[in-house]
């Protein structure tokens, strides 16, 4: 039955991106059946031998005691994630073909479905929406405080104006100055030269960055029979025309953007994963999972 | 230039070739909007497409107009008119007079369908392209004498008439049927006058030279606007046929051997080679020979058969058919001579074969001749014990006058048909000869003269002179009479002065040397001379043989048996048996016979004339003239012209249109067929 629920459009019909994000998480967590919150630790880790900076609070008395040096202790909280959800929130994610998600909400509920995973996790989550820029920002935190926050701002978050990839990357590296995860929920539709490369380049800061590359169902299979006015969406200039007549080279179209882009991220070691609006979330989920495990 | 159309209202349809431009064009203006946000995408693949789908745009549009345009146009029948035609077309209405040949030409056939087929569908199809206030007659030209109605609005009885119309074996003359028609659309108040002629063209049909055919009118005589409708598509028209069948005889073959010769003619530019012509006599093949033919030449071949015994005879020679099979065949009817018995009464035997007075006659008869005779030979002292009722023919040779009782059997053996041959000599003495055959014989004899002593070269002996080579007798000679203007005759008998008989020769000096006599249903000889040699030397010479034959078939009737029995489609035949109550041709139906004369003769075959009770059935032969087996054409343009002046025209294809149009409902529909085809071509593929 939880299966179910998270079939995007079931969950559609869920109000909010706070329920969807509950729904999909709360169903994935009870097909797993394990905890998923061994990640948050104080325990002691490790010694390490005292330098100037370390916090004098975390020099360990009994060993200075024992050995005559100071030895600082480490405990693990010290390396959970600083993971950027980064939200394109371009006019263009606003679609929505058939009567599931817009990839706008996919993306929402997606990223508020990893905010919740990752806060229980103790790791530190922020949110930038890009949007001509990045639109809003939310620095990463890791209390459960922090997620309604996140989930709010995400909750408010409605499509607009074009996307600009290159930009919001600048704009998250110059935040992310430790390594951190960086999370791109986007279609990708910046056709400027340079831009998905400039995602790749997140990576090659020592980023762990992985790309959800959203696409409609009506996206990639273009189902369209009667003349249509195409209009686009962030703008651009309106085309008349008989879709079946360009559907083989759209098809092409779009499936060499997806390749050209698969092939950067492979290229660039960013992990890709090309979400279609209509996948369950939990499969998707899953799969991410499984992959991290893995690695 | 122009078109017209079969079913105008129907081209209204056309209009719905508008719908597929109005849709193009709604399509336009009106398309779906549909945000898309890989518009990017879209545009590139357009961009990729551009001109194909431009082009694909423009077939799918022009496919689905000429759809739409061609089915309605091509259910309205247009029809593409030429300038020859338009000026064909009628300025007015006009009453038309459509003459249709069905002369025996009109049978040559290609294939299924003669030329009298298709004249009869162009003569249709001139009928129902006249409007409705255009009058027309209709005439059949088949070589009977054209009689025309006046140009009426029954088209159901033209069109009956039509229908009805066969083509004939006789010989047409166009031009007196055009003019016949001509006269014809004179009884017509309508203004224009207007001819078409569906012919084949061919040579033998027209006679350029005769005035042309006009219509009179109040303000005189008007040349009518013609047509001429070509049966033979401008098409040749070869043709052999079989022109002549002579029959004669074959005495190098034997007795009552007969020669067959056909003449052929080729009328086309291809050389016959080893056609088979075959001689059936009944229903028997009996001989058979191959004959070659040159283009445009002719050629005879000579087929001979021995009939066992005498006789009528049928038969036909006949040719492997071509495209014109009536002039392929040839019949005929023959009396093979029967065997005639002839008694010679030697006046003037001797030991001596060459000095007998029989001798020449003897062996002239005996010799193997057209007409077998059996010839036998008496003495002056028993001759009147012969009954004379068991011959045909009997020869007095120098013969002293019989008895009058014997005369008298004479008499009435010659009246009752049998055949008197005389000659004279130093037996025979006028005035008892005068007193025992009266007027038996053509002439009475007079005196002997003297023209020289016999055998004396120093005196002049008289000569043949005067021959009558029309007579059947001497007809054999009508090529040269050597034969006789060599004879020497030193001595004859003068004859009374009278107009009785008819003199087939004479002397030099007038006197006459054989005359023909009749009495009752015989005929009667009579030569003035000997036929030895005492009195003239004709005996010796080439001439005497024949003349014997001849005149022993022409006296025992024989000789006209000889003739063909025959006639020519059209023409009468005349009798010479006693009279038949009924004649019945080769298609099962009687023919009358009035006066001996039989009428009636419409087709070529044999003809059986079914004698009165106790009479034999004979038959005939009506032959083709062989002026309709000539399929050369003259020129279309000539004949339009004679026709019509400036105002004649012809159609060489008339079958291929409708009314001297060019049909285009066939071109449209094939033209939507393939529009149809594109457009779901169109359409399947993206």
């Amino acid at each position: 039955m939880a299966a179910n629920l998270l079939d995007p459009k079931l969950l559609a019909k869920l109000g909010t991106t706070q329920l969807r994000a509950r729904a999909v998480v709360e169903g994935l967590l009870s097909g797993l059946h394990r905890s998923p919150h061994q990640g948050q630790s104080v325990e002691f880790s490790e010694h390490k031998l005292y330098a100037p900076g370390d916090e004098l609070r975390h020099i360990d008395w009994k060993a200075f005691g024992k050995v005559d040096r100071y030895y600082v202790k480490q405990f693990e909280h010290e390396t959970n994630l600083r993971a950027f959800l980064l939200v394109d929130a371009s006019a263009s994610m606003s679609y929505r073909g058939g009567d599931g998600l817009s990839k706008l909400d996919y993306a929402k509920t997606l990223a508020a479905s990893l905010a919740y995973l990752l806060v229980r996790q103790q790791d530190a989550v922020g949110l930038a929406i890009a949007s001509d820029g990045v639109g809003s920002y939310l620095p990463p935190r890791a209390s459960m405080g922090h997620f309604p926050a996140i989930l709010s701002r995400l909750e408010e978050l409605e499509g607009g104006g074009p996307t600009d990839l290159a930009a919001a990357a600048d704009w998250v590296a110059e935040r992310a100055r430790r390594r951190a995860a960086i999370f791109v929920f986007s279609d990708l539709f910046d056709f400027q030269p340079g831009a998905v490369e400039r995602l790749a380049d997140l990576r090659r800061m020592k980023n762990e960055v992985t790309v959800f590359h959203l696409l409609d169902p009506h996206e990639l299979e273009f189902p369209f029979d009667d003349a249509v006015r195409f209009e686009g969406m962030e703008g651009e200039e309106a085309l008349e025309l008989d879709p079946r007549s360009i559907r083989e080279s759209y098809l092409e179209e779009i499936g060499a953007l997806c390749e050209r882009v698969k092939a950067t991220c492979r290229d660039a070691d960013v992990e890709y994963e090309l979400v279609r609006t209509d996948a369950p979330f939990d499969r998707l989920l899953l799969r991410w999972l499984g992959r991290r495990e893995r690695a | 230039m122009g078109i017209s159309f079969a079913n105008p209202a129907l081209a209204w349809g056309a209009l719905a070739a508008a719908i597929p431009v109005l849709v193009h064009l709604l399509q336009r203006r009106r398309p779906k909007p549909v945000p898309f946000a890989a518009i990017e995408l879209v545009r590139r693949s357009q961009q990729r497409n551009v001109r194909r789908l431009r082009l694909r745009r423009l077939l799918l549009l022009a496919a689905r107009t000429a759809i739409l345009l061609c089915v309605p146009l091509a259910l309205a029948r247009p029809h593409f008119t030429t300038s020859e035609s338009v000026a064909a077309a009628p300025r007015g209405p006009a009453a038309t007079a459509i003459v249709v040949d069905a002369s025996l030409s009109m049978t040559w056939k290609d294939g299924r369908r003669s030329l009298f087929d298709r004249a009869r569908d162009d003569a249709r199809e001139a009928l129902a392209s006249l409007g409705a206030d255009e009058p027309v007659t209709v005439v059949i030209c088949d070589g009977t004498p054209p009689r025309p109605d006046a140009p009426s609005f029954d088209r159901v009885a033209a069109r009956r008439l039509l229908d009805s119309a066969e083509p004939s074996f006789l010989k047409a003359d166009l031009g007196a049927c055009a003019t016949a028609a001509a006269h014809a659309l004179g009884e017509s108040p309508v203004a224009g006058k207007r001819l078409v002629v569906a012919t084949d063209l061919t040579s033998g049909a027209w006679n350029l030279d005769a005035p042309p055919p006009t219509v009179p009118t109040e303000s005189g005589e008007v040349r009518p606007e013609a047509t001429i409708l070509d049966a033979s598509r401008g098409e040749a028209l070869p043709n052999v046929a079989i022109v002549d069948l002579a029959v004669g005889q074959a005495p190098e073959i034997g007795p009552r051997a007969q020669s067959f010769t056909a003449t052929l003619r080729n009328f086309g530019d291809t050389p016959l080679k080893d056609a088979p012509l075959e001689l059936w006599v009944g229903e028997e093949l009996v001989a058979k020979g191959f004959v070659d033919v040159e283009a445009r030449g002719a050629a005879s071949k000579r087929l001979v058969h021995r009939f066992s015994k005498g006789g009528a005879y049928t038969g036909r020679v006949r040719l492997a058919a071509d495209a014109l099979a009536a002039d392929d065949e040839r019949a005929f009817a023959i009396q093979v001579p029967r065997d005639l018995r002839a008694l010679v009464v030697d006046g003037s035997p001797s030991s001596l074969r060459y000095r007998d007075e029989a001798f020449f006659v003897d062996t002239a008869l005996r010799v193997a001749g057209a007409t077998p005779v059996t010839a036998t030979t008496v003495d002056a002292e028993t001759f009147p014990d012969q009954e004379f009722s068991d011959y045909d023919l009997l020869l007095l040779l120098n013969v002293r006058a019989p008895s009058k009782e014997v005369a008298a059997r004479i008499g009435h053996f010659v009246e009752g048909g049998g055949g008197l041959f005389v000659s004279v000599g130093d037996q025979v003495d006028a005035d008892a000869y005068g007193a025992a055959f009266g007027d038996l014989l053509p002439r009475p004899l007079h005196l002997v003269k003297t023209a020289a002593e016999p055998h004396r070269d120093d005196q002049r002996p008289a000569r043949f002179a005067d021959l009558d080579l029309s007579h059947p007798i001497l007809g054999v000679f009508s090529t040269g009479a050597q034969g006789f203007e060599a004879a020497r005759t030193w001595r004859y008998f003068l004859l009374q002065p009278g107009s009785t008989g008819r003199v087939l020769a004479s002397f030099d000096d007038g006197a006459p040397a054989l005359v023909e006599g009749a009495r009752g249903a015989g005929r009667v000889l009579l030569y003035t001379s000997t036929v030895d040699r005492d009195w003239s030397d004709w005996p010796i010479q080439t001439s005497f043989l024949p003349t014997m034959q001849q005149a022993a078939a022409y006296l025992s009737r024989t000789l006209e048996d000889r003739r063909q029995r025959v006639a020519v489609v059209g023409d009468v035949f005349e009798l010479d048996e006693a009279a038949g109550l009924v004649a019945t041709g080769p298609d099962g139906r009687d023919r009358a016979i009035e006066e001996g004369r039989v009428t009636g003769l419409d087709r070529p075959g044999l003809y059986t004339v079914i004698a009165a009770e106790g009479g034999a059935d004979r038959s005939f032969a009506v032959t083709l003239d062989p002026a309709e087996s000539d399929t050369r054409k003259v020129d279309a343009r000539e004949v339009a012209a004679w026709l019509g002046g400036d105002r004649g025209q012809v159609e060489s294809s008339p079958g291929s249109r409708s009314h001297g149009e060019s049909p285009l409902w066939s071109l449209l529909a094939a033209v939507a067929v393939v529009a149809f085809a594109a457009e779901g071509l169109l359409i399947r593929k993206p």
